[in-house]
């Protein structure tokens, strides 16, 4: 009860903040600004779904995309109008082409199944840490990417799936955010969170103290999972069209460069390099296509997002390897202020008397 | 519970073991520690031929070893004795070729560090090992934690505000624990083993680094911790006047062994305490 309080209370500023961002642009934003903020609040939702696992564990995840695509299709394949699926994917086994159910149970049964899913490679995973988890994860991307490109029978594979009921929109997204940071920050302040967190920092002490590594790892896994795939399901529910590529590479490497810039073991960090990246990238975006500035026509610099992601990563990497806020939480940066502030105080009034 | 009157009676090995009569007389608990006890708690840590090889060299050879509730016991020898690797043993950090170690009567040897130290058995580290970047606060509570975990509602002990106090730690609770002086991370390493509530808590060489000031602040603190937390201590240490003092059994090492072990006058005039101790130290 008092940990939910004080999550409440501390995630109040952040949530805020962006719930009157997404609310002033769907007051006054054009069409276009409107599907990049809602790109931004899913990438949000994503982004810090992979930081529950990477921020408490110290463990790199390549993987957590596959979540993202495995919820997309699992509520796809559900969704999808029957008459469409006939000619979709007729031969889909487990008599998918013949089942249909609702929006709101196709949702919940995706993200079960997802967490399914994450919890049979969490087990195996969360024997394992530092290099050979990193390369586990690498694989369960690999492995799922082939999955929905090759089982043509019930993916479509590179064709894509098309019909899905486009049914979200912003306000949607902005919820799901609020959402994931909220479970996030209560994950991070939570007894488990707290020690998973002292086992990345010294796992030999950890265990001399009792910390469950093994266990803790693996509901981590398992949050983080369902949290990726409520990212996916934004998507899935947005453009009414998926396919592989979506979950792959790019989309992988896109969440990395948001978690890392702002601090992987920071729920704030992650929000604040979300929200950096996403400015940034679409910056890239629109000067790859070789705008008009000034009159001049620039010319088109095609893969640009790509090398600003990758040029990110680096500077993050050499110059500030633990991002921008490191381990601190909004509320941690305001705590020491304060407290530097009645240090001063205190000094000042020594030096007075 | 069948183990556990066993355990408390004096110490013979268990019977699979080997004969109590195979037990040299040295290895045996002297007489006297027994009338050191608190009357009615009886219960500690019993450790019966431990062994561990290295490389087919003996690092820590058939130790037997005592540790009740309410004992302060020194561990003592030159370097490389096996000291270190008795409590890696002890706290399952190792895992001992042959022997077993008991914590109130019950088997916890091939238990994993998390397993013992559900058990009851806290420790420190020789080289310090912190949670760096977490605050002193929060590395205590890390293991207060597991505490309030296995004692299901029922905890016992003082709580992670009491402990900050009882190691003059209050004033740091929040600073980060990487950031503070040597002499202080060895206080938090002191207080997040104690809020395990520990039946025994093992601390590998606490007053190294500290001054003399320190170390004699150090053994108030360690009898503190017998009383107010009500368990057991073994020290390491290669400080011999802090260790003569602060230790009322004494236990010396030699090449993976229990040489000699006795109150600590005693051993003090042992003649091979004195030929590789002190000895070693006179020819040079
Ligand atoms: N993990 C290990 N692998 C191989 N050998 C080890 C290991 N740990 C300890 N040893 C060896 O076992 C022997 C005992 O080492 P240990 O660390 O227990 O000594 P110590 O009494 O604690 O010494 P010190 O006073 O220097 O701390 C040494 O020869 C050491 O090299
Ligand atoms: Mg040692």
């Amino acid at each position: 009860m008092n940990l939910l309080l004080r999550t409440g209370i501390n995630a109040v500023l952040p949530i805020g903040i962006l719930v009157l961002l997404g609310s002033a642009i769907l007051a006054f934003a054009e069409p276009y600004q409107v599907r990049v903020a809602y790109a931004f609040f899913m990438n949000l939702v994503i982004a810090i779904g992979l930081q529950v696992f990477m921020g408490n564990t110290g463990v790199v995840s390549f993987g957590h995309v596959s979540f993202m695509g495995i919820s997309a299709y699992a509520v796809s394949l559900l969704t999808i109008p029957l008459a469409l699926k006939k000619t979709l994917i007729p031969k889909a086994p487990f008599e998918l082409a013949t089942v249909h159910v609702g929006i709101v149970p196709a949702i919940v049964l995706a993200l079960l199944f997802t967490a399914l899913v994450a919890w049979l490679s969490g087990m195996v995973l969360k024997r394992v840490g530092g290099a050979a988890a990193e390369i586990l994860t690498l694989a369960l991307l690999v492995i799922s990417f082939v999955v929905f490109n090759a089982w043509i029978d019930l993916t479509r594979g590179p064709r894509s799936l098309y019909g899905i009921p486009v049914v979200s929109s912003l306000p949607w997204a902005m919820a799901a955010a609020a959402v994931a940071i909220f479970v996030a920050k209560l994950f991070r302040d939570s007894d488990g969170g707290l020690q998973l967190r002292a086992s990345s920092e010294n796992l030999l002490a950890a265990r001399a103290m009792g910390v469950p590594v093994e266990s803790l790892r693996l509901r981590a896994w398992v949050i983080s999972a369902v949290l990726v795939g409520v990212g996916g399901i934004l998507h899935a529910t947005y453009l009414g069209t998926i396919g592989p590529n979506s979950y792959y590479f790019t989309q992988t490497f896109l969440i990395m460069a948001m978690v890392i810039l702002g601090g992987m073991r920071s729920v704030s960090g992650t929000i604040v390099g979300t929200a950096l990246i996403s400015v940034g990238s679409e910056a890239a975006r629109s000067l790859e296509n070789g705008p008009v500035i000034f009159g001049s026509k620039l010319p088109e610099m095609f893969g640009l997002t790509g090398f600003f992601l990758g040029t990110v990563i680096v500077l993050c990497m050499t110059l500030r390897r633990d991002g921008i806020l490191g381990d601190d939480e909004f509320e941690d940066i305001v705590r020491q202020r304060r407290m530097r502030k009645t240090e001063a105080a205190a000094a000042a009034g020594v030096a007075a008397s | 519970m069948n183990l556990l009157r066993k355990a408390e009676v004096a110490m013979p090995p268990p019977p699979a073991m080997s004969v109590p009569g195979d037990v040299p007389p040295e290895q045996r608990l002297l007489p006297g520690v027994e009338k050191k006890l608190r009357p009615g708690v009886k219960a500690g840590l019993v450790v019966q031929g431990l062994s561990k090889k290295f490389g087919g060299i003996y690092a820590v050879k058939d130790v037997y070893l005592d540790c009740r509730i309410g004992q302060i016991v020194g561990l003592i020898g030159p370097n490389g004795a096996g000291k270190t690797t008795m409590m890696n043993l002890i706290s399952g950090a190792l895992r001992p070729d042959s022997g077993v170690v008991f914590i109130d009567g019950e088997t916890v040897s091939a238990a994993s560090p998390a397993d013992c130290a559900e058990a009851g058995i806290a420790r420190t580290f020789q080289n310090i090992r912190l949670f760096k970047r977490m605050t002193v606060r929060q590395n205590v509570e890390v293991a207060r934690i597991t505490h309030r975990r296995v004692a299901k509602g029922k905890e016992s002990g003082p709580g992670v505000d009491e402990i900050l106090k009882l190691l003059n730690l209050d004033g740091l609770a929040e600073l980060k624990a990487g950031n503070l002086p040597y002499g202080h991370q060895r206080r938090v390493e002191i207080a997040r083993a104690m809020a395990l509530s520990p039946r025994v808590i093992l601390l590998d060489e606490p007053a190294a680094g500290m001054n003399e000031q320190e170390s004699r602040a150090l053994i108030g603190s360690v009898q503190m911790i017998r009383d107010r937390f009500g368990c057991g201590v073994i020290v390491i240490d290669h400080d011999l006047k802090f260790i003569m003092e602060v230790s009322e059994h004494l236990y010396v090492m030699h090449l993976g062994e229990v040489i000699v072990h006795g109150p600590p006058e005693q051993v003090r005039h042992d003649e091979r305490v004195i030929e590789i101790y002190l000895g070693r130290k006179a020819r040079k």
